[in-house]
């Protein structure tokens, strides 16, 4: 009787341990690891528009992409720094893509027109859909990025 | 026939200032939101929001929803698959147009907006009115917006064991620096 009284009070232990862990689990910083897709960003795009929006979101949203392109502006912050790319593609395109300050250090080695590799979360793509949209490019957004060398 | 001349001319001066309305796009810009209740106060910010206004007054922003970054990855993981189900709706957006001051014109110095305009979350588009500042210098705007909405209004659930830590109420901040409008090449 004694040892099962033991055993539940290990197993609830171990649950609000585990409970406690995922809860106070902090939001990763950067998207490290090794990445889901390496994809162009034209193709992306391209796959964006083509394919069905929520087969597209499905496959590619919240996953870790390495994708290249130019730096187009260089953003950088003390709470949140930015790059945007210019994919080689197509005027109305433009790619976001955000760093955690951490990453500050190797985005000042960055100057604008310099190819770059990055590995980032991909956030989405929104395509206007309004032809009086303001907003009238395609934008393409990453997030917690790294630059690859 | 002079009275005719007139309102051609009248016009064309108008539709000329439509079409050559200056845009002003963000270079940087955070959208943050927080929910209060008795038991819980935790915020989200955005660093993404990619907000757009012409000098006639129209205002547009578009969010990716899931940039919204949280403290805690447990509450961003339930915010973006069971709140907002970012996979099915990885957008959220605002379109509208500044209807205080009358006849809005962008200019030099600081104003007091009312904005008018659909706001769509979650897939389900509603009208709101949102007060906000225009700050004008000679090469920048900043923009500062504040306005809630209710999560119901946007069929977005709270399961009701969180009803307690979630506020129906979600208080949003919208703060962007924009500048003209640039061509790539």
């Amino acid at each position: 009787m004694k040892k099962v009284g033991l055993i539940i009070l290990i197993i609830v232990a171990i649950a609000i341990v585990t409970g406690l862990f995922l809860w106070f689990q902090p939001t990763s910083k950067v998207a490290d690891g090794e990445a889901d897709f390496q994809i162009s960003i034209e193709a992306l795009v391209n796959e964006g528009i083509e394919t069905d929006d929520s087969l597209f979101n499905d496959k590619y949203v919240d996953k870790v992409i390495q994708f290249s392109g130019d730096v187009y502006s260089l953003n950088i912050g003390d709470s949140q720094s930015e790059i945007q790319l210019d994919p080689n593609t197509d005027e109305t395109v433009i790619v976001r893509a955000s760093f955690d300050p951490s990453q500050n250090s190797d985005l000042k080695k960055i100057t604008e027109g310099d190819s770059v590799k990055c590995q980032c979360k991909f956030n989405g793509i929104s395509i206007p859909r309004d032809p009086d949209d303001l907003l009238s490019e395609i934008i393409v957004t990453f997030s917690r990025c790294t630059i690859k060398k | 026939m002079k009275k005719y001349s007139i309102i051609l001319l009248m016009a064309s001066i108008f539709f000329i200032g439509a079409a050559f309305s200056q845009v002003y796009t963000s270079s940087e810009g955070s959208i943050r939101f927080v929910s209060k209740t008795d038991f819980e106060e935790f915020e989200a910010v955005n660093h993404q929001p990619s907000v757009a206004m012409s000098s006639n007054g129209k205002v547009q922003f578009r969010v990716p929803v899931n940039s919204f970054e949280f403290e805690k990855k447990l509450m961003q993981t339930h915010f973006q698959e069971n709140y907002m189900e970012s996979s099915k709706f990885p957008n959220a957006e605002f379109k509208g147009t500044i209807i205080e001051p009358d006849n809005f014109k962008l200019k030099d110095g600081k104003q007091e907006v009312k904005v008018k305009g659909i706001m769509e979350i979650h897939g389900v588009v509603k009208e709101i009115e949102a007060t906000g500042t225009i700050k004008k210098t000679k090469n920048e705007v900043i923009m500062f917006g504040n306005f809630d909405i209710l999560l119901s209004d946007y069929k977005i659930n709270i399961p009701k064991n969180n009803i307690n830590q979630i506020s129906n109420t979600i208080t949003i901040h919208l703060e962007a620096k924009l500048e003209p409008k640039k061509s790539k090449n």
